[in-house]
């Protein structure tokens, strides 16, 4: 009777033993699958990083040669073409000096506009180099480009800036200039705007830039992504800005910006 | 002979021959592997010839499991993954664990005699190195899926083989006691046998896949 009672016992052991070790050996098969699954998402995460940081940095590489570009441009506007345009203008005061004072009309039309010429190179320059943008600042920069566009274009625009604008890195700034470049250009060349607000202002320790104009408008769904507000997009991915849109067609449009 | 029997050397035969087919392709590993299964077709074939000759194949299972470690100790130790540590550990255990199997039968004549505890050892120092190499592939920085990894599924046949066999063995004077457990007991032994032996097959074809896409990569 012993004998049976401990082979039974050892039955038990056996059995139990052997449930034990089922459940030790699932255990090991899950946490492999588990892990190689946590794995697996590290890996698709740390991709997905190297990814954006790779498109950064080539976002960044030809935004620097676009920026290259334009001042080895102003460079050249300055130091060539500008001198030439100086030296025809002495020339045209030489002129002046050797015809009658009644036949100089024509030549002080000339003038002018040789005047006019040497401005516009000047006003390129400036707004080519970004110099002005990190010598005086958005602020200042952006008032001087109104003030032209106010005279050019005829378009009634409205400049509000705030006061205590947070400061912007330089980076940043020239940032912020183009991108303001960009939406003006744009909107002169396709809006039809007769009115345009121009926005400045401090919101949540990030500055707001706001251009809005009583323009055509667009659909913003439909709108194909061109050139222009790729560059926009780039821009803002770049220095970690958000950008909306907001336009209908025939009720203006409005794009907010904040760095 | 049963059906059982006959689908275990047919397998054996078939992964012999798979093995071997394949063998300049394999991994060092992998090449182990092959010959374990020729190993274990010749043992088995040679046992079945003494059993019925002799009516006792205890002299062949006393050579075969010293054959039969050394072989899973070099698949381990050949493993890619491989640590210094798990193979001082794997050259260590195949010379202890031949020295013991051989004055087991020179010192004690036991050579016509088949030790449950050589089993018993022999597995629980497997599943060591399978242990191990599971930690090593959880260590790996290359990202592979568990499933295409050859040595995943030789871990996981020996993994719940062995721990099988282990239990089995630890328990096999208990489980004689009871003629009808110890009936169903080796039958689903004998089925797990089988499905060891087809995961390995399995495992050789997983390790040619990534063998064959490595190559292409």
């Amino acid at each position: 009777v012993n004998t049976i009672e401990y082979t039974d016992q050892d039955l038990l052991i056996f059995f139990l033993t052997g449930t034990l070790m089922f459940m030790i050996l699932s255990f090991i098969v899950v946490f492999m699958f588990v892990f190689e699954n946590k794995k697996k998402q590290e890996h698709i995460k740390e991709k997905r990083l190297m990814n954006e940081q790779f498109k950064t940095e080539i976002i960044k590489t030809e935004m620097d040669v676009r920026e290259a570009n334009l001042k080895e441009i102003a460079r050249e506007l300055h130091d060539n073409i500008g001198q030439l345009v100086t030296q025809m203008k002495l020339h045209h005061m030489k002129i002046a000096k050797l015809i009658p004072e009644n036949k100089a009309e024509l030549l002080n039309e000339g003038e002018e506009i040789v005047n006019h010429i040497i401005e516009e190179i000047r006003r390129l320059t400036t707004n080519f180099n970004g110099n002005d943008v990190l010598i005086n600042g958005l602020e200042s920069a952006i008032a001087k480009d109104v003030d032209r566009l106010r005279s050019v274009t005829g378009i009634f625009i409205n400049l509000e800036i705030s006061e205590n604008n947070p400061l912007l890195t330089h980076e940043k700034n020239i940032f912020a200039f183009r991108m303001y470049q960009e939406i003006i250009n744009n909107t002169i060349k396709h809006a039809d705007a007769t009115l345009i607000t121009i926005e400045l202002m401090p919101c949540n320790s990030k500055l707001c830039l706001i251009i809005s104009d009583n323009g055509v408008g667009f659909d913003v769904k439909k709108i194909q992504r061109g050139s222009g507000l790729s560059n926009l997009e780039d821009r803002c991915a770049l220095i970690n800005a958000k950008m909306k849109i907001d336009s209908k067609p025939g009720e203006g449009t409005c794009i907010a910006i904040v760095i | 002979m049963n059906f059982l029997n006959y689908a275990y050397f047919l397998l054996l035969f078939i992964g012999t021959l798979i093995g071997f087919r394949y063998f300049n392709s394999l991994s060092t590993s992998f090449k182990f592997l092959a010959l374990l299964f020729l190993a274990t077709a010749l043992d088995e074939y040679i046992a079945y010839y003494f059993e019925v000759k002799y009516g006792n194949n205890s002299p062949i299972y006393n050579i075969f499991i010293i054959i039969q470690y050394a072989l899973i100790g070099g698949i381990y130790f050949y493993s890619p993954l491989a640590g210094k540590y798990i193979k001082y550990f794997i050259v260590i255990t195949i010379i202890a664990f031949t020295f013991i199997c051989i004055y087991r039968i020179v010192h004690f004549n036991k050579l016509w005699t088949f030790s449950l505890k050589l089993l018993q050892i022999e597995s629980a120092l497997i599943l060591v190195m399978v242990l191990n190499s599971f930690w090593q592939i959880i260590r790996d920085k290359a990202v592979i899926s568990l499933h295409h990894r050859g040595i995943f599924w030789v871990n996981m046949a020996f993994l719940f083989f062995q721990s099988i066999a282990l239990l089995i063995w630890s328990f096999y004077d208990v489980l004689v006691c009871k003629s009808e457990l110890y009936f169903i007991t080796m039958n689903i032994f004998s089925s797990i046998n089988l499905l060891f032996y087809s995961t390995l097959i399995a495992a050789i074809f997983v390790e040619l896949n990534s063998i064959k896409n490595k190559d292409i990569a």
